[in-house]
Parts: C-alpha cells; structure tokens; sequence
C-alpha cells in the first residue's frame, strides 16, 4: 500500500521550468532517496508528490489511483519537514495526535496511538512538553510520530536531518532506517547529502536540473556511473576527472578516477606528482597530488607517511577506471 | 606600573559611560519627565484638591473627589459608556481585522494596495473623520438621504437617537482603528513558518479547522498588541465624542469618560474633579491593560 507512480510530471513557475518531465515508479516499501546539488528540483518533486505544488502538467498515482489534483490531506502521505514544523503551541501529545484528531478519530484511539508512537520513538517521557522545551533530535522524533500515526500510504522527508548537528544526525540516520525496517512502508527522503543517500537509500534516485540522470542501488550508482554527473556527484571524497593524454590512452574522452582507487608509490607509477597537501586523518589519509594532468585527490590508507612537496606516483586500478565519451556518457 | 595603567583606564571608561549617558539618555528622560510624567504627577495633586476656578482658595481635600465620583451616578452612566465603546471596538476590530487580514493574504496582486487603503483611516485626524461621518450620518446626511429614496420613510437617526448613536459612534471608531489592526495582523501571518501551514494542509486541517487549530493559536502576539492598544485607544477616546454627538443626544448618550473630563474641567471649570477623573481613568487603564496583557501573554509561544 504505497506504490507511487510519476508519468511525464513537469513542474513550471511562470516562465521557469523547474522539472521538464519526469517518470518514475516507486514500489510499495522501498526506501527512494532523492539527492542531487542545490536547486536541482529534489524538493519540488517531493512538493509535487505531497500536493503542496500543483504539477503543470502529468500525473501522480498513488496505489494506481490519480491523485494529481487531490487535495494533501486526501492522498494518503506524511511529511516530515527541515524544520520540523511542529505547532509550538501544542504539547507533543497534542502535535503527534493532531492529524488523527483531523481525521475525526474517537479520542480513545487516539489516545492509544499517541502512546504507540511516543514508545516507538522514546518520547513517552515528553508527552506533555511543548516543542520549545525539546532539543533538536526530540523535535524531529515529533515530527515522524506525526507521520506515523497516521498510518500513511509512504512517508516523504525533506531534507529532515539538516538542522542538527553530526553526531544526532548519524543517530537520527539510524533511527529512520530502522523504523523503515519495522514499518516497510514507503519513504521518499530529500537530502543533499550523499553519505545519507548512500547508507539508507534502497534506490538512489540522482536529479540534475529537474532531471533524472540516473536510478540505482547505491552502489550501483558508486561502481558504474551513467555519466559524469553521477560519477561526480556520488562518492565521497569526488571522483577525479582527468582528460588529454591519460584519457587518449584508454580511447576515451575523460577517465574517471575513484581517489580510493589508485595506487601511490615512491619509485614507480603512471602518473608523478608531488603532493600539494596531505591530511592525515588516522584511518585514511587523504593526498592532493599535482601531476601533469592536473590535481589527483588520492584516498590511501592511514599509515603512509607522504607530506607536501613529496614526490610520488601513481596508478589507478585497471578495472575501476571509468571512462566517458565526448558527451559525458560512460562506456566500456 | 601596569595597575596604574588599568587604574587610568577605568577611569577613562567610567568618564565615558558617564558621558554616553549624558548624550543619549538625560535629553529624552528630561523631555518625557516634563511632558508626560509631571503633568500626571501635577493632575493626581489637583485630583486631591477642591480647585474650582471661581473658588477663592483651593484646598487639600483627600480622597473626596474619587469618593464622590464612585458614587455618583452620572460617572457611572459615562464609564457604562465608555466601557460599551471598549468592547464594541476590541471585540469587533480585532474580528474584521483578522478577516481581512486574512482576505489580504489570499488576494497576492491586490496585497500591496489594499493594505495601504486599510491604513489610510488610521492616519487621518480623528476630527477629518468625524466631520466625514457626521455629514454621513445626520438626519438629513448622504446615508438617510439614500435610504429614503429607497423608500424607507423613518430611517434611524444615527447620531440622534439616544438608542442607536452609541453604537454608530463604535462603528466609527471601528473603521478607523481596523487598518491598524489588519497591519498588525498581517505582520503576523507573515510570522507564521510557511511550513506549519503546509504541515496543517498534510494532517487535514483545512478552512476552519486550520484557522482555529494553528492560524488563531499562532496569531496570539498579533491578537495582545490589538487588544491593549485598541483597549486603550478607545478608553480615552474623546475627538469623534466632541464632533459627532458633542456626548448627546439627550443627556449623555455617548459622553465618555474622557469627554466628561474635559467638559467638567473647562465647561464646568472644576479642575480639582476633573483631575480625580482623569486620575481614576488612568488607574482604571492601567489595571485593565495590565491584567489584559498578562492573561493574552500567557497565550503566546515561541518557535
């Protein structure tokens, strides 16, 4: 019960078209994250799919049923928003009950359901707390015990984890993932940020100017890259781009290099450089390597003990070069 | 040699906290000191005195004044009044004021202009719009001059009727305090996070529901300020008594507490109980707006 299908969806205001035309089908219980850079039209598509924009053209389904023109509260979704947008004046008993309050549920369900979803989420001990006497994790636990109360047909999030700090926003990650795991209902999740993409996404789905460039697992995406949007955009640190003579060699117009997957030497290798600045970071130590052919960010292990101005050099890995034509697209 | 220096320093900044404050706080506590706090302090004194212009010496008669004046009826009938006048232009202002706020709100293009055609009234002299209404409103004015082309033979005596120019009065007032409080509530729709409203949308609170559930429970700031400044505003009206009724008809239809302050102090020439009124209207003002204040405060949350 959460199936949702976008055919030839375009979204325009005035004269800016912001998604020319998308089509897309999410299954019933998958973990869809949307990820691309700023302005992309990630949040806008999630809007379209909410009902919070109206689409300038196409359709939404959800469970086969047209729901393009249906009004948010009648498809059947949950959103959980950037900054929470909890009713401040309302105690977190009265937030998380306030959809099933709207729905004409008899208070003792309601009662009921309040309680499941503040166990759930471990916020039995806040029930009676106004959202301004919470901190910024409890907050967003309000907020999906909102969206779950509801029972909903899938949950969208936009961007949900940006407003806290590393530590909860690894904690929260979890969290979500797990009760995707206890709920197998259907999210969508908005986020700019690949490490969330990549480790609680069943699909990635990657937007670029209101386009999909590409849909996959997440390591689908990381080990074979449609073109060199995806391959530079997935992956962290970025993939090196490299082009002339080191491309030539292989047939192609630019290569594509994964800094975990190239080799540094002291005596030998394909491409010398000297090393620009090194951070060494305990686990992994990162190199920023100027050679011939540009800056090559290379991703070694913690040990090595290369530092600025050090001569080296090094070698991709045969099989993990990626290589793309003249227009961007990957082959071979 | 290094406390001498911190020693010279300490003194160079008291000099300059000193200075600062003779700059920027001795003028303007001078001027309110003068022209708001003294006067207060010089009409309570007069309060407790029985200074009558044609009365030889005046003297220092306590709490007469304010004893008389809780037990006379006349300035029960004016606080009646002037009460009336309160409620009619909290409650009904702040009503369409709302409305039309939200009206504004969903109207985008006509947004900028109407705003401005709401505010134009509160910027008008209370006297331009009385002189405006009256011409209006009299027997033989535009309004009954209309209705009895309508064929309505008898149509109200607005300013006239003892009954009816009370509540004429409020709705005048009404109309000039609305832009005001559209203003104010404007400014607080637009405080309301776009999000909680599209959160409202998604858990199915629409129309009504949306406005009484969040819309009206977050409006709560916007609401305290309409509330205590139209409170007081209309507690103290005097201007649209003195041009549309002069407090008539009759004997004190519309005569407000203000309004009989003046007439007592310069008709009447009783300073010394006109001082009492005024005195006793503040403290009336000021313990209304106090406890009004604390108790729409309460109301109010932060984000």
């Amino acid at each position: 019960m959460g199936k949702i299908q976008l055919r030839n969806l375009t979204k325009s205001f005035g004269s800016v078209t912001i998604i020319p035309s998308i089509d897309l089908d999410i299954d019933d219980g998958e973990f869809v994250v949307f990820v691309g850079p700023s302005g992309c039209g990630k949040s806008t598509l999630l809007r379209l799919i909410a009902g919070l924009e109206s689409a300038t053209s196409g359709n939404i389904l959800i469970d086969g049923r047209d729901v393009t023109i249906e009004a948010p509260a009648r498809r059947k979704l949950a959103m959980v928003f950037q900054s929470y947008a909890l009713y401040p004046h309302m105690t977190v008993a009265q937030n998380i009950a306030f959809p099933l309050k709207m729905a004409g549920e008899n208070p003792d369900d309601i009662n009921r359901k309040v309680k499941d979803a503040a166990r759930v989420l471990n916020l039995t001990h806040h029930l009676e707390r106004r959202p301004g006497q919470l901190s910024g994790g409890q907050r967003q636990r309000v907020a999906i015990g909102r969206a779950i109360v509801r029972q909903p047909a899938a949950f969208l999030f936009d961007e949900p984890l940006s407003n806290l700090d590393a530590e909860l926003r690894s904690t929260m990650r979890l969290e979500i993932s797990e009760l995707h795991q206890h709920l197998k209902r259907t999210m969508i999740y908005v986020t700019h940020d690949q490490v969330e993409a990549m480790t609680m996404a069943d699909r990635i789905v990657v937007l670029n100017a209101g386009t999909i460039e590409q849909v996959g697992s997440p390591l689908e995406l990381y080990r074979n890259p449609r073109n060199l949007f995806v391959a530079g955009f997935i992956g962290s640190p970025k993939m090196n781009f490299l082009k002339g003579q080191a491309a030539d060699k292989r047939k192609a117009a630019t290569i594509g290099v994964r800094p975990e997957h190239i080799g540094i030497s002291g005596t030998l290798g394909e491409w010398q450089g000297r090393v620009g600045a090194a951070e060494h970071l305990g686990s992994d130590t990162f190199l920023h390597v100027h050679t011939d052919h540009g800056t090559i960010n290379v991703r070694a292990n913690g040990e090595i003990d290369a530092a600025r101005g050090d001569m080296v050099y090094l070698t991709p890995e045969t099989d993990k070069v990626h290589k793309f034509d003249g227009e961007g697209k990957a082959f071979g | 040699m290094s406390q001498n220096v911190s020693n010279r320093r300490r003194i160079l900044r008291a000099w300059h906290d000193a200075g600062n404050f003779a700059i920027f706080v001795v003028p303007g506590v001078t001027v309110f000191a003068a022209v708001v706090f003294a006067p207060i302090l010089w009409t309570m004194w007069i309060g407790l005195t029985n200074e009558r212009a044609t009365r030889p010496q005046t003297l220092f008669v306590g709490l007469d004044n304010y004893l008389t004046l809780l037990g006379s009826s006349t300035f029960h009938a004016v606080l009646v009044n002037t009460v009336i006048i309160t409620l009619i232009v909290v409650v009904g202002t702040n009503i369409l004021g709302v409305s039309i706020a939200l009206l504004l709100r969903l109207e985008t293009r006509l947004y900028s202009a109407l705003r401005s055609v709401f505010f134009v009234p509160v910027i008008l002299s209370a006297v331009v719009v009385s002189v405006i209404w009256r011409s209006l409103l009299v027997d033989d004015g535009l309004l009954n001059t209309t209705l009895r082309s309508f064929g309505i033979q008898n149509p109200p005596g607005w300013l006239s009727d003892p009954s009816i120019a009370l509540y004429s009065v409020s709705g005048i007032i009404v109309w000039q305090m609305l832009g005001f409080a559209v203003v104010v509530y404007l400014a607080g729709l637009a405080g309301i996070p776009k999000e909680i409203d599209e959160a409202a949308e998604i858990d199915g609170a629409v129309g009504w529901q949306r406005f009484r559930y969040i819309t009206w429970p977050l409006l709560a700031p916007s609401f305290t300020i309409n509330t205590v400044m139209l409170m007081i505003s209309a507690f103290k009206v005097y201007d649209q008594i003195a041009v549309l009724t002069n407090g008539g008809p009759g004997t004190g239809a519309t005569t407000t507490i203000a309004f009989k302050v003046v007439e007592t102090a310069f008709v009447e020439q009783r300073a010394g109980y006109a001082s009492a009124m005024a005195g006793l209207m503040l403290i009336i003002i000021a313990i209304a707006s106090t406890l009004v204040l604390r108790a729409l405060q309460r109301r109010e949350v932060t984000y």
